[in-house]
């Protein structure tokens, strides 16, 4: 219990000085973009005058260093800026565009998890059979394509020549309106909203790019199952399991305990680098997450909007990574923090 | 005299244990034969390309023909001669990419674990900062403010997969670090900093080794993101990322032979470096059959 | 595996699988159904894919357009220049005070179009072909002075009727905020709010102090001089006493007196529009226009030929192409020559172009014909001259030198001396402009020269321009005025943002002292002299190197009729109906 206790700590204490470091870090990084963003708002047209006075406005004309202090106040207060394609504060960009990649994510890797888990299991069962030797292939096939074709190939198949999958254009059809907003997940709103149509709609929307983000997604954690169980399976314990005559099915049980803190953290891990990662399946199918927003902010040097998404995402990583080590730690004793 | 020919017996021996290595494994010898290959390419690829990659002609968007085996894209440029030529440039990003992240990391990482301490855990959090980063966008962002250049993107690239390396061989070195020998190097006299340097160095790189052609590959990877997106190399260089952006849009007007080919040129590229990985980490672990 | 186990996990299977079936089967909408037909092409049996699609709504028409954009607006304010979308807007939310005449093609001085149900007439002199929106009526009292009415039964979404303090409100906004409005106040010879005077509440009479201004009325039709519901705006809270030109509320919201109003805007999603039911030429076809932003211009296509977009802006060159006679449930509607040019500005006071020998290789190394072949698919024709000819007889037309002729291009570059390499900008939402970048690069690496191709997103090049940091940049523009004096001004002026090459030199003063002087003259024979004279001094000493004239191109549901073409080169949607 000390123990634990005390990787907490140690860990937690880490926090303040990588979120400081990262923010400096994010925010150094977006001022360095070309474009002028005041220019960029006010179009070619505007006076001199009008340009500094906006400039001054937005605290641009202001060292780096000083607009990173103003910035930082601001963040504690939870205040990250307005974005000017959106007009909107960014938290509240972010805020609306957050559920829309998390259903995606959540989808896509625990369909990932799921396919990737079992397959991965049945086949270290059988090693050099039928199944194994696919799943292999498959794997490395996976990985091996880029997303965003794996995406324009689905579209492509599904929609334009077969006609089965509705318009790659966002998460719902055009006549349709979103569900009164409670998580922000049309799934789950439309659920409890009892609007069974909504929910087939965005059910509709959600196959192909769940699809598209499983399929290249499953291979590593099929992968990853299959040599740990390969592993576990071999080990001393199992084998004197099998010794001592327990049954096949109470052996792999016990294998598969053994076997997740490793597929856990290789999805966990999956998960913390997705939410930038997720970026060209988004632009791919319009999708209206945080992907798409944060490639539009690039493009439009929208400087609050990258900083803000940059931040958030670095901050759900990092927690996450956090979360990880911790449970790692407490798991396995062996581990040195 | 006999040095030389104990060499030489050496090298067939490593040589005639290789040739069956691979002759067990077709797949693993599969992945070694596409490497080698998109190596050869890389080289030679432009200069055997029936057609120069970036010279624009007449015959524009035309189908996969006896003249242009692959058809021609929207300014005419030959997608066969241009799918060849590419690895020239990804392969080049992606190999000098990873071996720049190699030679930031590893050295970090050895450091990082060969401190006791909270030293090594201090570099080693640092660089987990950069961990956190999404790197696409970030790689974005850095290119959009370099300039659209292939050195820049090496150099992305490079920052990003860094920290990597450092968290592979910092744990590698913690595990060597507990053996026996390192103990009784110490013992003997060495100093600290040759223990780290022939001792533990040299027996940390193995997780590298295997790493590296996965790196590649992921390399090229993000390569054919960032300009498919149009945040890598400019146009009209031959790159699979920006031959699928090209051809994206021409799927649904009919054209497909300009998205198709480049991808999957790029997907065999991939999967014969990962495949060359898995038979090198067999090869260099034999236990891990 | 125990049955028990191999069974749960079959069941999950087909569980998941009959789940995304049946959510497939269940969407809304269907993608092209193919079909496969014979035919004989040059002697052999070739089989051909049709695609038959359903339509959304066969037979009645939808009470709402829908239109599929690349992006939404950032912002809604007449005041700040946004890009594409917002203009899309602009046009529609308000309406400028006075418009050109819709009339038929011959009469506007185009060729004819396809589908072009009319289009407005632009190059008329003086207020000829100038038709009355906001302003119903006027009086020329002298060349420098003229008195408005407002018209009566000109009302907003609110029901409020148009006063002139809506106008008065304007001028005094677009000089304080010192933006688009001031700019284009100024050029038809507003200098300031004292030239607007309220004479009464539906009287308002407006001078030139600088002398007569030949486009004073084409002035007033540009798409930002709008006038703005007032009273609306107090009663809602819009005006305040620290935002007294509603600069918050304008950017989110519209309180003009045009067509359509927006009711709900999702940035970065889409825009609900409803018509304005005291529309005063009375309420529009659609009831409602659904705004949507689809990014990848081939769902964009995807989406129009299946039926579920009825306007789709911004498809590729290539895509337009495709729907030239009608394919699937969308048409192909253009206009072979408006007042659009494609072209390369080349900075004359730094680079590889401030040398006039290499200016001039540059007019003789550009393949204009196999741009127009390949490129541009056909659509455009080679321009010969400075500007557009549509715009009348103030343009010097055919007055260009150039002509693709390679060997000329390399004797004057090698002859003086020019770089081996230089840059090329242009903005990366094109693609077209890519293909001309490649066929100018191939033609320049036949003498050794390397054209370095610099893609960037719009934004970034408008920046670049503002900041005079381009080498040569590729564009296509145009010029609302039909007028060569205003284009020039736009264009030319040693003063204008949009002049990349901010040349100094003797010529470049001497030509902007041309244009105040034409711009300060009324129009005839003399301005025209004077117009074509100094067109001439410009095509010889740079800096715009025009291509085409790309045309205007539109792809559209094929049972949408109406107007299509003005000179802003966006719809106004409250002139379609379906048929």
């Amino acid at each position: 219990m000390k123990r634990v206790a005390s990787v907490v700590f140690t860990r937690c204490l880490l926090i303040v000085p990588q979120v400081l470091g990262l923010s400096a870090l994010i925010f150094f990084l977006v001022r360095l973009l070309p474009g002028d963003p005041v220019i960029a708002r006010l179009g070619g047209h505007a006076p001199a005058l009008t340009i500094d006075n906006l400039r001054h406005q937005l605290g641009l004309d202001l060292p780096l260093h000083i607009q990173y202090i103003h910035y930082m106040k601001d963040l504690l207060r939870g205040d990250l800026g307005d974005s000017w394609t959106t007009a909107q504060p960014v938290i509240e960009d972010l805020k609306m565009r957050l559920p829309a990649t998390l259903e995606l994510m959540f989808l896509g890797m625990g369909i990932a998890l799921m396919v990737g888990v079992i397959i991965g299991v049945i086949s270290a069962g059988r090693p050099g059979g039928l199944l194994d030797r696919s799943t292999i292939f498959y794997t490395l096939l996976a990985g091996a394509l880029p997303e965003f074709y794996i995406g324009i190939i689905m579209v492509f198949l599904f929609y334009v020549v077969w006609g089965l999958a509705p318009h790659p254009a966002g998460r719902l059809g055009l006549a349709s309106l979103p569900p009164p907003r409670i998580t922000g997940m049309y799934l789950i709103d439309s659920v409890i909203a009892g609007q069974w149509d909504t929910f087939r709609d965005a059910l509709g929307h959600l196959i192909l790019p769940v699809f598209t983000l499983a399929f290249w997604q499953t291979g590593a954690i099929m992968k990853m199952t299959r040599s740990t169980m390969l592993q576990i399976l071999d080990s001393d314990f199992i084998n004197y399991g099998r010794l001592v005559g327990l049954k096949p099915a109470i052996i792999r049980r016990y294998a598969l305990r053994n076997a997740l803190p490793p597929i856990i953290g290789l999805t966990v891990t999956i998960f913390a680098v997705l939410l930038g990662g997720i970026v060209l399946i988004e632009q791919v199918f319009s999708w209206g997450g945080l992907g798409q927003y944060s490639v539009e902010a690039v493009t439009s040097s929208d400087y609050e909007a990258i900083t803000g998404f940059l931040m958030l995402a670095s901050t759900i990583s990092l927690l996450l990574f956090i979360m990880l080590d911790i449970a790692n730690a407490i798991i396995d004793p062996r581990l040195e923090l | 005299m006999n040095q030389v020919k104990r060499v030489f017996r050496g090298f067939r021996k490593e040589a005639t244990y290789l040739i069956g290595f691979y002759k067990e494994r077709p797949l693993s010898a599969f992945g070694l034969f596409i490497s080698m290959i998109f190596v050869f390419l890389a080289f030679l690829g432009p200069t055997i390309a029936p057609y120069n990659p970036e010279e624009a002609s007449a015959d524009f968007l035309e189908p996969p023909s006896q003249k242009h085996w692959f058809g021609t894209d929207r300014s005419g440029l030959d997608v066969f001669s241009r799918t060849i030529s590419a690895p020239r440039i990804d392969f080049t990003i992606g190999l000098v990419a990873t071996t720049l992240a190699v030679l930031a990391g590893v050295p970090m990482g050895v450091i990082a674990g060969f401190l006791p301490g909270w030293r090594g855990s201090t570099i080693s959090r640092a660089f987990d900062v950069l961990n956190c980063l999404p790197p696409f966008i970030v790689a974005m962002c850095l290119v959009a403010f370099a300039g659209q250049s292939i050195l820049n993107v090496i150099i992305v690239l490079a920052l990003l997969n860094a920290p990597l390396f450092v968290r592979l061989v910092r744990s590698k070195v913690h595990s060597v670090k507990q053996r026996k020998f390192i103990e009784s190097a110490t013992c003997l006299g060495n100093s600290q900093t040759r223990v780290m340097l022939h001792h533990v160095l040299p027996n940390s790189l193995e997780p590298v080794l295997v790493q590296f052609p996965v790196n590649v590959g992921w390399a090229i990877l993000t390569t054919a993101g960032l300009s498919f997106i149009g945040a890598g190399v400019r146009a009209p260089t031959p790159e699979w990322g920006s031959m699928i952006s090209i051809g994206a849009p021409l799927l649904i007007t009919g054209q497909w032979w300009v998205a198709i080919f480049p991808g999957i040129a790029v997907g065999i590229c991939v999967l014969g470096l990962a495949l060359f990985a898995s038979s090198l980490e067999i090869l260099l672990d034999p236990t891990r059959g | 595996m125990k049955k028990s186990r191999r069974g749960y996990m079959a069941f999950c299977f087909i569980l998941f699988i009959s789940l995304s079936l049946s959510a497939v089967s269940c969407s809304t909408t269907t993608g092209p159904e193919t079909i496969v037909v014979t035919e004989i092409v040059e002697g052999e049996v070739v089989e051909k894919i049709i695609t038959a699609t359903p339509s959304l709504e066969e037979a009645e028409a939808p009470d709402t357009l829908v239109v599929l954009s690349i992006t939404t607006p950032p912002a809604l304010d007449p005041d700040i220049w946004s890009g594409y979308s917002w203009m899309q807007l602009m046009v529609n939310v308000y309406e400028s005070v006075l418009a050109y005449e819709m009339v038929d093609e011959a009469e506007a001085g185009i060729p004819d179009g396809i589908l072009i149900d009319g289009v407005e007439k632009i190059n008329g002199a003086g207020d000829e072909g100038v038709v009355g929106n906001f302003f119903e009526s006027w009086e020329i009292v002298d060349d420098q002075t003229v008195i408005f009415h407002v018209r009566e039964g000109y009302k907003s979404y609110w029901g409020n009727q148009a006063t002139a303090d809506d106008w008065i409100w304007r001028v005094e906004r677009a000089f304080a905020l010192g933006a688009v409005g001031d700019f284009q106040l100024s050029v038809m010879g507003i200098t300031g709010p004292d030239d607007v005077e309220k004479i009464d509440d539906m009287t308002i009479k407006m001078h030139t102090p600088n002398g007569p201004n030949p486009v004073f009325f084409k002035g007033l039709c540009v798409p930002v001089l709008v006038a703005f519901d007032v009273k609306a705006m107090k009663e809602q809270g819009a005006i305040t006493e620290d935002d007294p030109w509603a600069t918050e509320a304008l950017k989110q919201q519209d309180f003009g007196y045009g067509p359509y109003h927006v009711a709900d805007f999702v940035p970065g999603s889409y825009l609900k529009l409803e018509a304005n039911p005291y529309y005063w030429k009375g309420e529009p076809a659609f009831k409602y226009v659904q705004y949507q932003e689809v990014p990848e211009s081939s769902n964009r296509m995807a989406m129009l030929w299946a039926g579920e977009g009825h306007i789709a802006i911004d498809l590729t060159l290539l895509q337009k192409h495709e729907f030239v006679g009608g394919k699937g449930e969308a048409v192909y509607v253009g206009l072979p020559e408006t007042n659009m040019h494609f072209g390369i500005q080349a900075n004359r006071t730094w680079g590889a172009f401030s040398n006039l020998d290499c200016y001039h290789a540059l007019g003789y190394a550009i393949p204009y014909e196999q741009i127009q072949e390949t490129a541009y698919f056909g659509f455009g024709k080679v321009m010969k001259e400075a500007m557009v000819p549509i715009f009348g007889e103030t343009v010097n037309a055919g007055n260009s030198p150039y002509y693709y002729d390679i060997d000329k291009a390399e004797e004057l570059w090698t002859g003086g001396n020019c770089p081996a390499t230089w840059t090329l900008t242009f903005a990366a939402e094109y693609p077209h402009y890519e293909d001309v970048g490649i066929l100018l690069r191939t033609e320049f690496a036949k003498f050794g020269v390397n054209v370095v191709l610099d893609k960037q997103p719009d934004n970034v090049v408008s920046a670049k321009r503002s900041a005079r940091e381009l080498e040569a940049l590729m564009e296509e523009g145009s010029a609302f005025v039909a007028d060569a004096g205003y284009n020039a001004w736009l264009e030319w002026h040693k003063d204008s943002f949009d002049n990349v090459q901010a040349w100094y030199d003797e010529v470049n003063e001497g030509i902007s002292s041309q244009i105040d002087q034409a711009m300060a003259m009324p129009s005839g024979p003399e301005r025209t002299a004077l117009l074509h004279e100094m067109q001439d001094v410009f095509v010889d000493q740079g800096g715009r190197m025009n291509i085409l004239i790309p045309g205007w191109h539109l792809t559209a549901n094929k049972h949408i009729r109406g107007h299509f073409w003005y000179a802003s080169n966006v719809v106004h949607w409250a002139d379609l109906y379906w048929e």
